[in-house]
């Protein structure tokens, strides 16, 4: 359909600024705009995560949209201090206050001035639901921080690593694991913790963890950077080169083997590093779990679908490397470089939503679906099983403790979707 | 207990004391930056009409608001599935700047060619109703060129909070649906079920007892309604308002209007479903019909005694706490925890009114917490300090019920057990018995550390 999008296949900006702001530490976020903004993306947050998600609004009301919000967002702004005593606030925009016109950055010093506050660092970020999607949102909520907060500086043995594409915290957790190995390192944003949280023995208004504001301040000081994701995040390396003088290259998420190779590789080359010999024999290990399921699912025909470019590349990288056929490779929100690369797919749909992606799925003969949640529908008219990736995944557990990432992550997979084909076909041969 | 609570959020917290009528502050827009639970006008409109089963709800706005809204809902349909899709304009940067309206014109022709529907509802979001769409105008119009029924639904976001969007549902309702088809005028005993938003299937679990009785649900408000229902609901005899909060505004429209008198009623519970019954017998002035819904209470209530007694022994002095979205389903726990032995120690509403809020104090027990608007962190200590040993809540409490170790129970519109009529009580019963008793608890507690050595 030209004029009316069916079924979505992306969420707006606000939402990814408001994960970017989770990783950092002692951090809280106001979205201004109307009460319902801020509660449906925490609902949809806290029911991917399945964790507590608290996010504050300015709740503007009729009046305030009329004379524009800056008293309700001073207002929220003061609550939100006093109450979860943060030590930042992201502050992102939505349609509303974007078309009203309210000028944040200059309602946030005022209040500052008026407040006095001095210890709490405030960072707004422009985030309009009628452009771009989740992951821009993201990312312009990290270059807003590493704007206020990055300070230029003479560089050290430090590597910056920023994901620019939607990750999880167990794979958070994965890419710090490895880099604990070859130098020091910045990971922001990070939340790892902060989205995928134990059971407190007393439960805190704001989880621990995150990427502290020191070493956010210290990033300038890297020597070089890494942007997870290609398909976008190219403002982050951009700020990163050319404010800071942090030499930053884009790579494609690691997931898979040579995907994961292009990630050990570049670590060596940057830090001067032999790669360490335990990631030599996880590689190994990778390879014979390959072996053992090359058979199974050698010429499966697999879509892979979701609102994050560079996830679906990964996930259509991966399955080639099982000799799987790509049939389907779609991304909801428009992306060029996405379908620059998405070349060894039969059919490339972006931008798409899952109405245009449910006819593709129709026409075609599928073994599999990989994409978030929202796939459950073609999944069940398709009578084929759904690997669920991405964001959002309301309907099954863990989605927050998924690992894709490097050989270890790419282990599970093959198993996972070896499994999940064996288990499809018939459940009580042998394999053979 | 010392609760830590903003200053403008103090008068929305009360006490339950013995003859000291108070309430709780309420009908206020939420507190800036205190995290309420509330959604928005949208949001209201949303949960009236979107159970309606082979309409399209098309959302003109951009896509976040259709995005948070597709298929949350757990109303189930017994045929169209037209109302799980997800439509939406999906506005751009140059439609606020040059207008949406031409867009939402050729948006709705499409929908209409494609799917021939029996009704558009078309929902306003927050920029709609600043760049000036004239929705109305634009409804009418494809109305008039194609013949279908386009329904503006007034619900711009920052209008106010979630009962704004209630009403505008209801008047997109009344203005443009109900009386537009004449219905069965010859059978007597006719009702609509209002409020009742057949979601896990409530729907299919009353409407036997009903139809026992003698009496035929016209429409019900409006889970797994079609569009041609609702339309001759005005030749119903008698409405039945479950869900307060939503659809008591348009019962009184219709009452109005067409006659047609309403009653306050509840589907959940022994007490509800027992009154339910006998008020609409009683209102038809029928002694077969009476004695038709007595039959069913006694036979049904036989039915579940041996479980409500099974699951009594098991949940007999645990407290409980509720905090729901309208007031008239937390009325109606209050009493079912009473049933089963549990007292409420914490009751709370999102949209809760002053005479909600009367009935809430007057039905709790002495020292009952009762909050309006809660956030979650008023919540946490509440819970805490009050050791509840149960939440009743939505989705948005369940996690912060679970990493405060307290045991949930999910009772809101997404929910996949029903709850409603007699047998809904016992799934009822049983999910509160699965969550508290579960093993789990007693390994978190702090007997239960692992220590070194």
């Amino acid at each position: 359909m030209n004029y009316v999008t069916v079924n979505p296949c992306k969420v707006c900006q606000p939402l990814g600024a408001i994960l970017a702001f989770r990783g950092i530490e002692g951090a809280m976020t106001v979205v201004h705009g109307s009460q319902g903004c801020s509660t449906y993306m925490r609902l949809h947050l806290t029911h991917h995560f399945a964790e507590p998600i608290d996010v504050a609004s300015s709740a503007l009301n009729e009046k305030d949209t009329v004379y524009g919000g800056a008293a309700n967002l001073k207002l929220a702004l003061k609550n939100v201090i006093a109450r979860y005593k943060p030590a930042l606030v992201g502050v992102t925009t939505t349609c509303l206050t974007e078309t009203i016109g309210d000028d944040v950055n200059r309602i946030v010093n005022e209040f500052k001035a008026e407040e006095q506050v001095n210890d709490v660092i405030i960072i707004p970020v422009s985030t309009p639901s009628y452009t771009g999607a989740m992951i821009d949102g993201f990312n312009l909520a990290v270059e807003a921080t590493l704007n206020v907060l990055t300070e230029e500086g003479e560089k050290e043995n430090c590597l910056a690593i920023i994901p620019a594409a939607n990750i999880t915290p167990a794979e958070i957790r994965e890419v710090k694991r490895i880099m604990d190995n070859f130098a020091p390192f910045i990971f922001f944003p990070d939340y790892a913790d902060t989205l995928d949280a134990p059971f407190f023995e007393e439960l805190p208004l704001i989880f621990p963890g995150g990427t502290k504001i020191e070493e956010i301040k210290r990033v300038g000081r890297c020597k070089a950077g890494i942007i997870l994701g290609v398909c976008a995040g190219k403002n982050l390396a951009r700020l990163l080169t050319e404010k800071f003088g942090v030499a930053a290259r884009q790579l494609p998420l690691p997931v898979g083997l040579k995907a994961t190779d292009v990630f050990f590789q570049t670590l060596a080359e940057i830090t001067g590093r032999t790669i360490p010999a335990r990631y030599q024999w996880e590689r190994r290990l990778l390879l014979d779990a390959m072996i053992d399921a090359h058979v199974i699912t050698y010429g499966k025909r697999v879509a892979i679908f979701g609102d994050d470019a560079d996830l679906v590349l990964a996930l259509a990288r991966l399955v080639v490397e099982l000799g799987m056929v790509v049939a389907i490779c779609a991304v909801g929100p428009p992306n060029k470089e996405f379908v620059r690369q998405g070349a060894a797919a039969e059919t490339i749909l972006n931008p798409v939503d899952f109405d245009e992606l449910a006819q593709a799925v129709r026409k075609t003969r599928l073994d599999l679906l990989m994409g978030n949640s929202k796939g459950k529908f073609m999944a069940k008219e398709k009578n084929i099983p759904l690997l669920r990736f991405g964001f959002p995944i309301h309907d099954r557990l863990g989605a927050g403790r998924q690992q894709i990432f490097s050989y270890r992550g790419a282990i599970q997979m093959v198993d996972l979707i070896a499994n999940t084909i064996l288990e499809n076909e018939d459940l009580f041969v042998s394999i053979s | 207990m010392t609760l830590e609570v903003l200053k403008d959020r103090k008068d929305h917290i009360v006490k339950k004391r013995k003859d000291i009528r108070d309430f709780p502050a309420c009908e206020k827009e939420s507190l800036a930056g205190a995290v309420s639970q509330r959604a928005c006008v949208y949001s209201g409109a949303r949960v009236v009409l979107n159970p309606i089963t082979d309409a399209i709800h098309l959302v003109h706005g951009p896509i976040g608001c259709a995005s948070y809204t597709w298929d949350i809902r757990g109303s189930k349909s017994g045929g169209a599935q037209t109302y799980r899709h997800s439509f939406s304009t999906d506005l751009q940067e140059e439609d606020i700047i040059f207008g949406g309206a031409e867009k939402l014109y050729r948006a709705l022709n499409e929908l209409v060619a494609r799917y021939r529907p029996p009704a558009v509802f078309v929902y306003a979001t927050c920029i709609v109703g600043l760049i000036g769409d004239d929705l109305k105008a634009v409804c009418g119009r494809v109305t008039e060129e194609t013949g279908c029924t386009i329904v503006p639904v007034q619900s711009e976001g920052f209008k106010g909070n979630k009962t704004e969007g209630h009403k505008a549902a209801c008047d997109a309702l009344f203005d443009y649906l109900i009386g537009t088809a004449i219905g069965d005028n010859n059978y007597p005993y006719v009702i609509n079920l209002m409020g009742e938003y057949n979601v896990a299937g409530d729907f299919w679990a009353i409407e036997p007892y009903f139809k026992d009785m003698g009496v035929k649900v016209g429409a019900t408000f409006t889970g797994n309604a079609k569009v041609n229902d609702l339309r001759s609901a005005h030749c119903a005899k008698l409405n039945l308002v479950q869900c307060t909060g939503t659809v008591t505004y348009l019962a009184q429209k219709m009452e109005h209007k067409y006659g047609i008198p309403w009653r306050k009623v509840s589907f959940f519970g022994l007490e509800g479903m027992e009154e339910a019954l006998l008020t609409t017998a009683a209102f038809f002035r029928n002694s077969l019909m009476l004695d038709r819904a007595k039959e069913t209470i006694r036979r049904e209530k036989k039915m579940v005694f041996g479980p409500l007694i099974f699951y009594k022994k098991r949940l007999q002095g645990k407290t409980a706490a509720i905090y729901m979205g309208g007031a008239a389903k937390a009325l109606a726990l209050i009493k079912t925890f009473k049933l089963l032995g549990m007292e409420t120690v914490l009751v709370g509403t999102q949209s809760g009114k002053k005479d909600d809020y009367a009935q809430l104090m007057a039905e709790a027990s002495e020292g009952t917490m009762v909050i309006d608007d809660a956030n979650p962190a008023e919540l946490k200590e509440m819970l805490t300090a009050l050791k509840a040993g149960v939440l009743v809540g939505g989705v948005k409490e369940r996690y912060l019920s679970y990493k405060l170790g307290i045991p949930f129970v999910d009772f809101n519109h997404d929910r996949t057990s029903l709850f409603a009529g007699f047998d809904g009580l016992v799934n009822f019963a049983r999910l509160v018995d699965t969550t508290i008793n579960s093993p789990v608890w007693a390994l978190v507690e702090g007997k239960n550390e692992l220590r070194n050595g």
